[in-house]
């Protein structure tokens, strides 16, 4: 907000160039103290202009004082003239002696006043001539001459008296001054001393008598002057009339003397005029110095009066001086003090403050400019805070809807969520409703399950079906995976596996044919593993057959628990076209039969150990002789249960026991020892030519090398390409799955249709599938082009016809697959 | 049947006659006995298969070493004798397209004495 033109901000410097001294001392100065300054200078001012004036009239005044303190001296020796021009004529006998001690006086005072004037010398001549006129003086010459050096000495005295004390230089009064001082007296001497001349009658004087008329004539135009001056200065008019008179009375002295010159006797004439005209001639004198004096008195009197007034006028200039600029001072500093209150009181956040100044100077409009920006700020402010507002609340909205929609979305999700979960626990339930609630408890024999999923969806699931000729099958199976697919899956198993059980198929035909139609129906690649038995409750006889599945345990009649033996062959729904092979054994009475998941050898304690087989062999060698299937079955599950404490079950637990109840039937022929059966196995279609388990270490190739050629005594081609096969995989196991380490068990099977050769390879190594993983090398490099190594897995792919790898949650499954066609030419 | 190497040295060759199995166990022996041949400024070698029934990848392994030692020391690798399960691996392989092979004794000894 810039209101100063650029031009005013250069006038500006200029100013501050020009008036630069002023504005620094001005910009120190607080108000008050340049107010005094200012006020300081006015009064030196005016007492500087009005100095010389009051100086003047002082000395104007001093001036009258003296002259009147003069003319009060000329006056009192004019008095002692007119004594001694009286004593004069008394000398002479014209008239009559004054007070000759009153006289004396007079001229003692005169001498004195004199002296103090500094008139030494006129005092001692008066002095001497007042001596000289004392005494006997004998001749009147001597007299007439004795008593005219006292007059003219006084004379003398009143003319430097007048001198002295400027009387003659008066501004106003020069003229009736020097009348008074000088041309009164000398008439005044005259008029007596012409009378006194011719008393005397001596020719000489007669003629400076005569002569004297001159000086008496002359003295006229003096004398009028002076009264005329006095009359114009105010004084009484009747001075111009008298003086008139005296000149009249002087003329006509000067008539009687030109006819006493002649006639004696006209001297008494004369004698009576000239007395009159020293009488008038005195009158005269003393009227003058009064009106004089009274003049100067008046003079002196308006003098002071003026110089009084112009005191009065300073001092009022003063005050009025001093009374506007405290006004201008409390003006301003009330301006000050309400711009300094409102500023204040708006920087401390009163936002409604504003400045009142009703003045018409220019802080008016420093209030004015203030007033606007608080208006503007505070609008502004209520704008921004208005905007604040409304942002906040659409913030505020902004969250509610953000809330409502995630409680919603929550609300939704818990919906789903209870929806999922309550529909997974009716899958479960389901799964658990499908499974026999109700089992076989004969005299003989007895049969008992349980299966406690966990909490996911599992594949678990068991079965006893009573089968033709008083048979009775019994079945647990373990679908690979959890979730919906799983239990799927296992749904479908169950039905096709209890739909060929019940038709009475032999337990490796069943795992076959089972086999056989999952695979069909496997879109998702999923696999089951399963043991099936079937017991003969009349001879105690077992059969089972096992696809991937643990082999069944049995605890024989003298406590002993025995892992039964099994081919553990590939897990339902891997690859179609499987064999399964049969295996057998003999239940004598008070032994039983456990078939399981790993459910039970995979469940974890909280140190993440697992229950395992030994624990397990453990538990069943602990159990009671003969107690019932129930028992038993309540038993493991609790045993696992205490041992992994409070863990979540990861896998469904599933346990089957079958019972053959002792002392019931008697016993039978003995059972033969339950073994891998003799090669070659019939599996359906297929014979198992090799089973082999190997440590994993290279040199183990070898060996199982010569009886792969052993079992294939045909084929030597074919052998080749098996060993061929087998050592690429199994190098490539112990060197990834074992790293390089001994101690773990490789397992072999051969197995032969007539169409094909089948070789499996099985180990627990950790997941790995050589098809995918092992990059392809590149066969039509040169030779610097080409790798070291990498050529295994290509040559197993290249010569097999199919290769698979899979991975059961214990180990890798490879499963090979060669075509028998005729070999094109003997290799031999 | 073991694996056994035969080496002899004639005209110059060296004679290297292999019998039995070449497999992960027995690649080691034929490295220790073929790799060091070409430490000899341009070594010909000749290896004759006629008496190996069996190799597999560990074997062809070493005779791919033993051909790039060879280029390197500007020498000459030959092998001859192969059986048909033997030459078999050797085309899967594409060994047969970066080796001299040729198909009996008498033809490599022909062929390296020319």
């Amino acid at each position: 907000m810039s209101t100063a033109a650029p031009g005013a901000e250069a006038r500006q410097g200029a100013g501050s160039g020009l008036f630069a001294p002023t504005v620094w001392l001005s910009a120190r100065l607080s108000f008050s103290r340049k107010y005094m300054v200012i006020g300081l200078l006015v009064m030196i001012a005016l007492a500087a202009l009005s100095t010389p004036l009051l100086l003047q009239i002082n000395r104007q005044i001093e001036t009258a004082a003296r002259e009147r303190v003069g003319l009060g001296h000329v006056a009192a020796q004019t008095d002692l003239l007119a004594g001694l021009v009286r004593r004069r004529s008394a000398l002479l006998g014209n008239d009559r002696l004054p007070d000759p001690a009153a006289l004396d006086r007079a001229v003692r005072q005169a001498v004195r006043i004199g002296r103090a004037d500094g008139l030494e010398a006129d005092a001692a001549r008066l002095e001497q001539g007042w001596q000289a006129s004392q005494g006997e003086l004998g001749e009147p010459q001597v007299r007439f001459a004795a008593a005219t050096g006292a007059i003219n000495a006084a004379l003398a005295l009143i003319r430097d008296e007048a001198r002295l004390y400027r009387l003659n230089v008066d501004p106003d009064l020069d003229a009736a001054l020097e009348m008074l001082s000088l041309r009164l007296p000398l008439v005044l001497d005259i008029i007596g001393k012409q009378r006194d001349a011719l008393a005397i009658r001596q020719a000489d004087i007669t003629s400076y008598a005569l002569s004297a008329q001159v000086a008496l004539t002359e003295s006229a135009p003096v004398l009028r002057a002076g009264v005329n001056q006095l009359v114009a200065a105010g004084a009484d008019p009747a001075l111009g009339p008298q003086l008139s008179r005296l000149l009249a009375d002087i003329a006509r002295q000067q008539d009687s003397v030109d006819r006493s010159v002649g006639a004696a006797a006209n001297r008494e004439e004369l004698q009576q005029i000239a007395q009159g005209n020293i009488a008038s001639a005195q009158g005269l004198l003393a009227k003058a110095a009064s009106a004089v004096d009274s003049r100067l008195r008046q003079r002196i009197e308006a003098l002071s009066r003026e110089r009084a007034v112009i005191l009065a006028l300073i001092l009022g200039e003063l005050g009025v001086v001093f009374y506007l600029f405290a006004g201008i001072y409390i003006s301003t500093l009330q301006s000050l003090k309400r711009l300094s209150h409102g500023t204040r009181a708006f920087c401390s956040g009163r936002m409604d403050a504003r400045i009142q100044i009703d003045t018409h100077d220019e802080l008016v409009l420093i209030a004015r400019n203030f007033n606007t920006m608080a208006s503007e700020v505070e609008r502004l402010l209520g704008v921004i805070q208005q905007q604040n507002e409304s942002r906040q609340a659409e913030l505020e909205s902004e969250v509610r809807l953000r809330t409502a929609e995630l409680a919603e979305r929550n609300r939704e999700l818990q919906r789903a969520g209870k929806r999922v979960a309550e529909e997974l626990d009716l899958a479960r339930s389901m799964q658990k409703a499908i499974l026999p609630q109700t089992f076989p408890d004969e005299a003989g024999w007895g049969v008992h399950a349980a299966m406690h999923p966990a909490r996911e969806l599992g594949g678990d699931f068991y079965d006893c079906v009573p089968l033709p000729g008083g048979r009775y099958g019994v079945l647990v199976a373990d679908v690979a995976g959890k979730g919906v697919g799983a239990a799927f899956f296992m749904a479908v198993a169950r039905t096709v596996l209890l739909d060929l059980a019940l038709s009475g198929l032999s337990p490796e035909a069943v795992l076959a044919r089972a086999n056989d139609l999952l695979c069909e129906r496997n879109p998702v690649e999923l696999f089951v593993t399963t043991c099936y038995a079937v017991f003969d409750p009349g001879d105690g006889s077992l059969v089972y057959a096992s696809a991937g599945h643990h082999p069944p345990l049995v605890r024989r009649a003298d406590g002993r628990a025995q892992t039964l033996a099994s081919a553990n062959e590939v897990a339902l729904g891997v690859m179609p076209q499987m064999a399964y092979s049969l295996a057998r054994a003999q239940l004598a009475p008070g032994e039983a039969v456990l078939l399981y998941t790993d459910g039970i050898t995979e469940a974890f304690d909280a140190a993440g150990d697992p229950y395992g087989d030994a624990r397990l062999a453990a538990w069943f060698e602990r159990c009671a002789p003969d107690a019932p299937a129930a028992d038993l079955v309540a038993g493991l599950v609790a045993d696992v249960a205490r041992f992994v404490g409070g863990e979540e079950a990861s896998d469904d637990l599933t346990c089957l026991v079958l019972c053959r109840k002792s002392g019931e039937l008697p016993m039978q022929d003995p059972p033969k020892p339950a073994s891998v059966p003799a090669l070659p196995v019939e599996i359906g279609d297929k014979r198992q030519l090799l089973h082999r388990l190997i440590d994993s270490r290279v040199e183990e190739i070898a060996g199982l090398a010569e009886a792969i050629e052993e079992a294939l005594p045909d084929r030597a081609d074919l052998a080749f390409v098996a060993n061929l096969c087998l050592e690429e995989l199994i190098t490539n196991t112990i060197l990834h799955g074992f790293a390089g380490q001994p101690g773990h068990a490789i397992e072999v099977f051969l197995n032969r249709s007539e169409e094909w050769l089948e070789i499996i390879l099985k180990d627990d190594a950790p997941p790995f599938d050589p098809f995918v993983e092992a990059p392809a090398p590149d066969i039509e490099a040169d030779l610097d082009g080409r790798a070291v190594g990498g050529l295994g897995v290509y040559i197993v792919k290249t010569m097999m016809d199919a290769a698979h790898a899979y991975y059961d949650g214990g180990g890798n499954l490879i499963v090979l697959l060669k075509a028998l066609q005729q070999p094109e030419s003997p290799t031999q | 049947m073991s694996f056994e190497a035969q080496l002899n040295v004639e005209h110059a060759i060296n004679w290297l006659s292999l019998s039995g199995r070449l497999d992960s166990a027995t690649a080691n022996d034929l490295e220790q006995v073929l790799l060091p041949l070409f430490a000899a400024p341009a070594p010909t070698v000749l290896v004759d298969f006629a008496g190996l029934g069996y190799i597999s990848s560990a074997g062809l392994r070493v005779v791919l070493m033993a051909a790039k030692r060879a280029k390197q020391a500007g020498g000459r690798l030959m092998l001859c004798g192969l059986s048909s399960a033997v030459r078999e691996v050797f085309e899967i392989s594409g060994f047969l397209k970066i080796l001299e092979v040729s198909d009996s004794r008498a033809e490599a000894e022909r062929l390296l004495l020319a």
